[in-house]
């Protein structure tokens, strides 16, 4: 094989690794104190305790911007995700051995994040926030193109023409999901149908009847 | 700490393709490139946004295709050549993969609304107003309530499948929630039919369909770098990220049957009757879990359920009981 071909491989080899670890984690973004976040969620409050059980105050706008004054209910990531405590345990390990020195701990901060974020008039759920970044993606022209790429991906390898390929992100507690022709119509129908059959005073009573959630 | 040595070290290796020979590629594509990895400042150049600029595998391939001193010749000349390597095709695979998974609320919402549309092409369902899917979807609402996950770019969607020879849950980025009739049939009470859900939810808590499409787009890279390459050993190759691939999976669902156990009991539910629904399914089930499922389970489940506070018989018969009602017809 020619040098610069195997020279070629080389760089690529030995780059896979750092590619394939450079992760803005994907589930959940770093996001501190002092922040300015952006809504990207259709329907989400203000709320006077971090729980959505409690009481609304406001009602926010989609891309309405907010600043962050304390992060609450911390959690730590699960170890599938890119920023888990393993992963980076396992990088820091790598790079002292590479380096030659002492392992470092990890902090705790890069492998938690806050379930609810608090802000001067009260909380919201952090899964609807995202970084000024993140929110020039979230139109719907962009994201389905985003979406239309992962596909198209998959199509390139005789996935999506049978269930199989676009299925990868739906799996079930016992086995594949099958999918067949996608019928837009139908689940757009139904996303419809479930905003006009929301009942909170009856969710309010299931969960009373049955001990869950505040009522356990 | 960590994002500068990537910067750093990928700087690195871009400087050094440049150096070998792309000495006809434009500077300006660099700064989109950098934004692409970075994800986090606008681009210098002209001041145009990461999507306003080319797609992260556009400006590799302009960066590194003409690193390769046969990129002038046909794809033909290329595999008698050199095996077929095209470096800037594959590396702009691999940031395709990375760029195309960062989706956020409303992409993840997309994702699911298209994936939802697949299965809806295929299965009859009931109605949002009928009692079973309100009664599901009261289940869904409050399991995520207790989880990591309680904001939503729409209102959740939970469907019921109508098929009865299909004993199943699956769930989709953006919270789409499916179960099938044969499931609720399968299931003997209420909190059985909660750790199912839970299941399901803890697979979108823990955003494990986008790492699921990541790991299978990167997989599907290296089969084909190996495959392309290395063409003697491809098969072997293929076949290890085939295992990889399964072994994969099994993590995750070993994540989702702990925390789903995890968010049952803190949504007030028995975690133990996770154990119960999984043995039953193992039963019925056997030949599929054994690919792609974790071997303990039951274990996995047990071990949450020791752990979390003791639910009364009591509580269990009450939930039970509207169950048989609204499920059974009772």
């Amino acid at each position: 094989m020619h040098f610069v071909s195997r020279f070629k491989i080389g760089i690529f080899l030995l780059s896979l690794p750092v590619i394939m670890s450079t992760n803005v984690a994907l589930g959940f973004e770093r996001l501190n104190v002092g922040d300015t976040v952006f809504v990207a969620c259709k329907n989400i409050f203000i709320h006077t305790k971090p729980s959505v059980f409690s009481e609304r105050i406001k009602t926010l706008k989609f891309g309405e911007s907010l600043n962050i004054t304390g992060l609450k209910k911390l959690f730590t990531l699960p170890a599938s995700d890119a920023s888990s405590k393993e992963t980076l345990e396992r990088e820091e390990e790598d790079s002292a051995e590479q380096e030659e020195r002492e392992i470092r701990p990890v902090p705790p901060e890069s492998y938690t994040r806050a379930s609810w974020l608090q802000f001067a008039n009260g909380y919201s759920p952090a899964s609807c926030f995202v970084t000024k970044q993140l929110m020039k993606t979230q139109t719907p022209e962009k994201v389905k193109q985003r979406v239309n790429a992962l596909s198209a991906g998959q199509a390139k390898r005789n996935f999506s023409e049978d269930e199989k390929g676009d299925m990868t992100a739906m799996r079930g507690v016992a086995g594949k999901a099958k999918g067949a022709q996608a019928n837009y119509e139908k689940v757009d129908k139904l996303i419809e149908e479930n905003q006009k059959n929301l009942d909170i005073e009856n969710f309010e009573v299931f969960r009373k009847n049955g001990r869950l959630g505040e009522f356990r | 700490m960590r994002r500068w040595r990537q910067k750093i070290v990928l700087q690195a290796l871009i400087t050094i393709a440049l150096f070998v020979g792309a000495s006809e590629t434009k500077a300006q594509s660099l700064g989109g490139f950098l934004d692409s990895l970075n994800n986090q400042k606008p681009s210098q150049n002209g001041g145009q946004s990461q999507e306003q600029s080319q797609s992260p595998s556009q400006t590799i391939k302009n960066l590194f295709g003409d690193i390769n001193p046969k990129s002038d010749t046909s794809d033909g000349q290329d595999k008698n050549r050199g095996g077929g390597f095209n470096l800037g095709k594959v590396v702009g695979k691999v940031f395709d993969a990375h760029h195309n998974t960062i989706l956020g609320p409303m992409g993840r919402y997309y994702l699911g609304r298209k994936l939802s549309a697949h299965v809806l092409g295929r299965y009859a369902t009931l109605p949002q107003s009928d009692l079973r899917t309100k009664y599901v979807r009261s289940i869904v609402l409050t399991l995520l309530a207790a989880s990591n996950y309680a904001g939503n770019h729409k209102e959740p969607l939970v469907i019921i499948l109508r098929d009865k020879s299909v004993i199943n849950a699956f769930s989709a980025p953006g919270n789409f929630v499916f179960i099938s009739t044969g499931m609720l049939d399968f299931v003997r009470n209420e909190d059985e039919l909660a750790f199912v859900l839970a299941h399901e939810v803890a697979h979108v808590e823990l955003d494990h369909g986008l790492n699921a499409v990541k790991s299978k787009q990167g997989t599907d890279i290296v089969k084909d770098v190996a495959g392309n390459a290395f063409p003697g050993l491809g098969g072997v190759l293929g076949n290890m990220m085939g295992y990889m691939e399964n072994g994969f999976s099994a993590d995750l669902e070993g994540e989702a049957d702990r925390r789903g156990a995890e968010l049952a009991a803190k949504a007030g539910y028995n975690a133990r009757a996770g154990v119960n629904v999984i043995r039953r399914l193992e039963k019925s089930h056997g030949h599929q879990h054994a690919k792609g499922y974790p071997k303990d389970r039951t274990s996995i489940v047990a071990k949450v359920a020791n752990a979390s506070s003791q639910v009364s018989e009591k509580l269990v018969q009450i939930r039970s009981r509207r169950f048989d009602e609204i499920i059974r017809n009772k």
